[in-house]
């Protein structure tokens, strides 16, 4: 199995003590992060859905508005006004430096994972969490 | 509405006519601030930048929750920070049941009847995912809305299951503590408009269900563990009578400590009499402070 604790102290810069709390679990392409005692039983949810393993692993949002307040690496910092755009899915731009996977967020609150690219800013927000037209 | 049906109560409730009158309002929408993800400031004030008008009610250290007076949008989770679990809409009434369980980190708890979640990313927030918490219910579409909710709250202290919770395979002698927040009635929720059918059927149906949860409830317990039994609906059948039944497998009655007003359970009903302990039973009453309904009991586990 991955490494996924290290994943997060070398991508993010969490702190380990704040890792070693989870315990990884693989089933099928999803890595639970369960902080509680493992029960021997068939479960729906472990904890929160921490990664999606596909072509690569990604954090998921769930995850990083969990974590995302001890990080101290790859984070991207948004204005109030850039915070609906983002939360609608869309691009902005970012610093040229960053690549990969980032935490999003605002002075106050964790908003989700994004992917910088040659200066863009990916909104990797899910689309259950996606603004709609009626909220505020 | 069949507010007919409430007159079965007139005896046993002190302010009948408040009773009767409160039902008739619409209860408001409250809030409870996820302290796991953020200040609880921090939220009520972001909601109040954005023209919610909150009353904030401190129901528990770790339990921050406010009444929305009034609000600019149609519905109180249609906000930014409702999608990135700052808060959960839920009733004060419904916020009682995990505080007088008194959940503490470490312990391994069991909510029996969980979904959608309310009451379960309670407990996780007042031990802040320090502990394991077992949810369980048996209906396929509201364990996807139980684990959805737990994914935006952020409970990572919690394993769900998708099963009866009759069934204790595997989970006896388990837990150092039990919510079963039962199916019941449901009387109370006609204060949120709600045209709930009521019967004296319906109520028999319940408390025999009722009476098999707690049975199980039991099997999951380690010694002197300890259950909170709460309903959102005014029968004795399905409160007293239920209580009454568990203190004949094993349990007894403690004192419950609650932030808000209630009356005690009654002793006797439609004549039958009960173990006079059930007058410790909490019966959170909606005119008492303007809420919806709830009644809660605390039982320990005393034998097997």
């Amino acid at each position: 199995m991955r490494d996924y604790a290290r994943y997060l102290i070398e991508r993010f810069g969490i702190p380990e003590e704040i890792v070693r709390k989870f315990k990884f679990v693989e089933r099928g392409r999803s890595v639970w992060a369960f902080t509680g005692k493992i029960i021997p039983n068939k479960w729906e949810s472990l904890g929160i859905r921490a990664f999606r393993i596909g072509k690569d692993i990604k954090p998921t949002t769930d995850f990083l508005r969990l974590i995302g307040r001890y990080a101290t690496k790859n984070v991207v910092f948004l204005s109030n006004d850039e915070v609906n755009n983002f939360m609608r899915g869309e691009s902005l731009k970012c610093d040229g430096e960053l690549h990969g996977y980032v935490i999003v967020r605002t002075d106050k609150f964790i908003l989700g994972c994004g992917f910088c690219k040659d200066g863009k800013l990916i909104s990797m927000i899910p689309k259950r969490y996606r603004f709609q037209d009626t909220w505020i | 509405m069949n507010y007919e049906h409430f007159e079965r109560y007139r005896d046993i409730i002190d302010d009948f006519h408040a009773f009767m009158d409160c039902l008739k309002r619409q209860v408001k929408y409250s809030i409870r601030a996820n302290t796991i993800l953020a200040k609880p400031e921090d939220v009520f004030s972001a909601l109040e930048e954005k023209g919610f008008v909150l009353r904030k009610i401190p129901l528990h250290p770790r339990v921050p929750a406010a009444v929305i007076e009034d609000m600019p949008v149609k519905h109180p989770g249609a906000t930014i920070e409702h999608f990135l679990g700052l808060y959960y809409v839920q009733e004060l009434a419904s916020m009682l049941p995990p505080i007088a369980l008194s959940p503490k980190n470490g312990e391994v708890i069991v909510d029996m009847c969980a979904a959608p979640g309310s009451k379960t990313t309670e407990i996780a927030q007042i031990i802040q995912n320090e502990g394991t918490i077992i949810a369980i219910d048996s209906s396929a579409p509201r364990i996807k809305a139980l684990v959805s909710n737990i994914q935006r709250m952020c409970s990572s202290s919690v394993l769900v299951l998708h099963r009866d919770a009759r069934c204790t395979k595997g989970l006896e002698g388990i837990a150092d503590k039990v919510l079963l927040d039962a199916p019941c009635s449901s009387e109370s929720t006609i204060r949120k408009g709600v045209d709930v059918k009521l019967s004296e059927d319906i109520i028999r149906k319940m408390s025999a269900l009722q009476k098999s949860l707690i049975r199980a409830a039991h099997r999951i317990l380690k010694d002197s563990g300890i259950l909170v039994y709460s309903t959102c609906t005014f029968a004795p059948e399905e409160n007293e009578e239920v209580v009454d039944y568990a203190i004949n497998i094993g349990f007894e009655v403690e004192k419950v400590s609650l932030p808000l007003r209630y009356e005690n359970g009654v002793e006797e009903w439609n004549g039958k009499t009960y173990d006079s302990s059930v007058r410790n039973i909490a019966r959170v009453y909606p005119h008492l402070d303007d809420t919806g309904g709830i009644v809660i009991a605390r039982l320990r586990k005393v034998s097997d």
